[in-house]
């Protein structure tokens, strides 16, 4: 792996590097087991229940059980995958029955987001060196928000809370799994836009926190609006005032309504889940619907078996 | 515990862990629906709080063209109603009617070189056009949220539990055939 990793990335082939690391102290082991183990740990264990490989591993420790342990404790595995299946059941439903909405219309609410996965303005480079760029990097960086970006708006993504479903990119480095950006990102969850303050768009409080902000500077209040030089602000005078406050809130609100609002995805209520994914989603499901499904026959077998014995 | 008692409770289980699924994901698109609703009500008030606005800053320069306000402001009026009622066919028909009269409005603005210019109406034409696109595209989100639930309170098996429980269908936003059907671009040449 070492040498191979060598040919593709010619800086690393200084003198005498230490054998599993590269000249800034790079392991490369150590960011493969990184991985695996962050992988893992930000998939959750459905994800895990749904992989490949778990069929193997679930099947050895059912023939272990069978065979060492007796037929009667396999009723717990078949259990677990009755729950194993009704948890990627409801993936596969969610995928499936959550209307795509977009950005430039900015609905608020549980909905699924398409687009390309990009960095926050002003953050070039994300992730670690000699490695490409990437916006989410398990083990690594996997807190910090990225940007999805549907063409017709952006929404920044805060991953903390979500459960994260990746596979390797179009790069060499076939081993590593991350989001990079450019690459299509699929997000289920609970979308809301932060606006600069709605209850500052209320005009009547508006109007009455600049009439008394201009009541305060008496002395700029009459060079402006105390046209006969009285020293007072007659009525017709005070009408001008107001006048000019409705003016100045109006322009105000036009200025806020122009700015869009940030669009933010940081969780789920109510126990929801929080999706993101560079997989494509109808793969994504498909693979969800057929672990659902062979954790579901897995438990009506040995639920039908074990009563026939 | 007997190995039969014990296979017996898991079938059960299983059974009453799938129907308590399937009732939560029924109350799921019931609420995305209910939501995707809101998303749009929201936008139609706001777009019903401007016109008056849009109308009054007309009303200064378009002395001549009283029918073209007239028209918006009763096709606001027969939103409002609908809305409040909930019909949604009313609340389609009159969408069309604001839609249509809004055009016109802005065609006929095109004759009124000071209005054109004015801040407050290029604002206001700015703000109402920008939330009527929002209000498109949020009417076929809330459309898609209907028509899945819709579905699936008809599907079998989550048909046993939408019945059980009364999970009502939801009223599309319907599309009328002028919006929908091509534009004879030969007739507004020919006449």
């Amino acid at each position: 792996m070492w040498m191979w990793l060598r040919t593709l990335l010619p800086e690393l082939s200084g003198t005498l590097p230490p054998a599993r690391s590269d000249r800034d102290g790079l392991d490369w082991f150590q960011v493969m087991d990184n991985q695996r183990l962050a992988v893992l740990r930000r998939g959750g264990i459905m994800n895990l229940a749904a992989a490949p490989g778990f069929a193997v591993f679930w099947s050895g420790l059912c023939f272990c059980l069978y065979r060492y342990v007796g037929e009667a404790w396999l009723l717990l595995p078949a259990n677990l995958s009755l729950l194993f299946a009704l948890g990627l059941f409801r993936r596969y439903r969610l995928i499936v029955d959550t209307p795509t909405s977009r950005l430039s219309s900015g609905a608020q609410g549980y909905l699924e987001l398409k687009g390309t996965a990009a960095l926050p303005d002003g953050v070039a480079f994300r992730g670690l060196p000699h490695l490409p760029v990437t916006v989410w990097l398990p083990g690594y960086v996997e807190d910090e928000p990225f940007l999805l970006d549907d063409g017709a708006g952006r929404c920044l993504l805060y991953p903390r809370h979500a459960e994260i479903v990746t596979f390797p990119g179009d790069t060499p480095f076939s081993w590593l799994k991350a989001i990079y950006p450019g690459q299509t990102l699929y997000v289920l969850g609970e979308l809301h836009t932060l606006r600069a303050s709605d209850a500052q768009i209320n005009r009547r409080e508006r109007m009455a926190a600049v009439l008394a902000d201009w009541k305060h500077n008496q002395h700029q209040l009459h060079q402006h609006f105390d046209a006969n030089g009285n020293g007072q602000i007659d009525p017709e005078e005070w009408q001008e005032v107001l006048t000019a406050a409705e003016r100045w809130v109006d322009a105000d609100i036009r200025e806020q309504q122009r700015v869009p609002g940030t669009h933010v995805m940081d969780g789920a209520k109510a126990g929801q889940l929080f999706l993101i994914t560079n997989v494509p989603p109808e793969r994504l499901a498909t693979r969800y619907w057929r672990a659902a499904f062979l954790h579901l026959a897995f438990w009506l077998g040995v639920l039908l078996s074990l009563g026939q014995i | 515990m007997n190995t039969g008692l014990i296979i017996f409770f898991s079938l059960l289980g299983g059974i009453v862990l799938w129907g308590i699924l399937l009732y939560n994901q029924l109350v799921v698109l019931k609420n995305n629906a209910a939501k995707a609703w809101s998303n749009t009500d929201v936008l139609l008030k706001q777009r019903n709080a401007e016109l008056p606005k849009l109308v009054a800053v007309c009303k200064e320069h378009m002395q001549y063209e009283q029918a073209t306000l007239q028209k918006v402001m009763e096709a606001r009026s027969r939103i409002a109603n609908a809305m409040q009622s909930g019909n949604m066919g009313a609340l389609g028909a009159a969408e069309n009617e604001l839609r249509i009269g809004l055009g016109n409005l802005f065609a006929v603005a095109e004759a009124y070189p000071e209005l054109k210019a004015s801040d407050s109406f290029q604002h206001l034409r700015e703000r109402i056009t920008g939330l009527e696109d929002s209000i498109a595209d949020r009417r076929e989100f809330y459309n898609d949220s209907a028509a899945i639930n819709n579905t699936r309170i008809e599907q079998f098996p989550d048909v046993i539990i939408a019945r059980a429980f009364s999970f009502k269908p939801f009223r599309l936003m319907s599309f009328h055939s002028e919006e929908t059907s091509d534009v004879d671009v030969a007739a507004h040449f020919t006449s």
